[in-house]
């Protein structure tokens, strides 16, 4: 599991980590790329990040707050942030 | 018979690891027990399906989207003009998704339930992998999935050409797929698709028609064949249906297993008089499919096809090439 999500190594894993999920180039997991509109996520595909975020960093996101999550800057903070309050 | 003769091919998908086409419908006399290489390495995803779009997809639905691709794009322009509801589908398949069901076992037991990946997780059913195929192809008249152990894919062809004869639909794609079960053998992965329409909208544009195809199925109750008699009864009740009098038997490609219920399904065949070859069944539905797509593809006479396994089901298929190539032509 993954101790860290602060530096900007760490958000950069992260987003090979989503851009393999989604199977799309890291270059389109922008961090205002629109997960629906721009990524074509679907619902299996969000449950996929929401296993794979609790898989590697022991994360775990509820499927409502997983709606709220439009794009990968979101998902970075809410990691950043749930991080932060386990250490 | 099952199919009104105005039914044709026009279009054949194979993938698989075994040999061309030619050679599907000159098979060696035994069964290919080649040892699986790495998983599906012989297949290349990304060149068959592109680079996105099937990462979440067992490999049997891979090869199953790559079949229909090929089989489509062999029969041309079929579905321009051909409402999506009135495009079928059948498929028929054993083991597509036995090795996924073994990973997802693993996955349960050393992780739990949640650590099942959500996307893959739907192919938990079987019925997905046509699902998927009908999805991709608007293929939305109907959609069957037939899991008879060792002739799923003939009984696919079977009872798809029967919803279309009913008018259920003006063209099918029927289909067979496999996934190798763990420690099997390769040659038991791949995916076979056919396209049949009405001849009379395939001769309207400039497509080859590679033949007409029947198909027909029994059950014969292992328990009867216990007894001499039960045995004796059977293949008479095989041969009633296989000779007809008065024609001889077309050349009759077995492919069984080593049951009682295929040895009086040869023993039927060997009674019409038929030249006759044989190969193993091998495990799943594919290998029976891969021989009726390589009868299509090149017989140039009648041919019959005949599956037999140790559950007592029996399928055979009968082919018929446009009448064009038995002087070397293909028609178009």
């Amino acid at each position: 599991m993954t101790d860290g999500i602060d530096c900007a190594s760490d958000k950069e894993e992260l987003r090979d980590t989503i851009a393999e999920i989604l199977d799309v180039p890291t270059s389109e997991v922008t961090d205002s790329a629109h997960f629906v509109d721009d990524l074509d996520v679907d619902s299996l595909l969000a449950l996929e990040i929401a296993v794979v975020l609790e898989k590697k960093y022991g994360v775990q996101v509820a499927e409502s707050e997983m709606k709220r999550l439009t794009c990968f800057q979101q998902v970075y903070e809410l990691l950043r942030s749930r991080r932060g309050r386990a250490s | 018979m099952s199919a009104p003769a105005d039914l044709v091919v026009t279009g054949i998908g194979v993938v698989s690891p075994l040999a061309a086409m030619a050679a599907l419908a000159a098979p060696p006399r035994a069964g290919n027990a080649a040892p699986a290489p790495a998983a599906d390495a012989w297949f290349d995803a990304d060149a068959r399906l592109g680079p996105r779009g099937h990462k979440y997809l067992p490999p049997a639905a891979r090869y199953l989207l790559a079949a229909a691709g090929d089989a489509l794009a062999d029969a041309g322009d079929c579905l321009a003009g051909i409402p999506e509801e009135r495009r079928g589908a059948a498929v028929g398949t054993n083991h597509a998704v036995a090795a996924l069901h073994a990973r997802m076992d693993r996955t349960v037991i050393s992780e739990g339930a949640d650590g099942l990946s959500p996307a893959t997780a739907p192919f938990f059913s079987v019925n997905l992998f046509g699902s998927h195929l009908s999805g991709r192809f608007a293929l939305k008249a109907f959609n069957v999935t037939v899991t008879s152990p060792g002739v799923a894919g003939l009984e696919a062809v079977q009872m798809g050409l029967r919803a279309v004869t009913a008018g259920r639909s003006a063209l099918l794609l029927a289909a067979a797929t496999e996934e190798a079960r763990e420690g099997g053998t390769h040659t038991d992965s791949g995916a076979v698709a056919l396209v049949f329409e009405r001849r009379q909208a395939a001769t309207a544009r400039p497509v080859r028609r590679h033949g007409s195809c029947r198909v027909r199925s029994a059950f014969v109750p292992p328990s009867l064949l216990r007894e001499a008699s039960g045995r004796a009864q059977a293949r008479d009740r095989l041969v009633a249906h296989l000779a007809e009098p008065g024609a001889d038997a077309p050349p009759t490609h077995l492919v069984l297993d080593d049951s009682p219920v295929a040895a009086v399904a040869a023993q039927a065949v060997g009674a019409t008089g038929a030249a006759v070859t044989y190969e193993a069944v091998g495990s799943g539905s594919l290998r029976p499919m891969l021989r009726l797509a390589g009868l299509l593809a090149v017989a140039r006479g009648p041919a019959r096809l005949v599956s037999a396994i140790a559950q007592g089901h029996v399928a055979w298929a009968e082919t018929r090439p446009e009448d064009a190539r038995a002087d070397g032509s293909a028609p178009c």
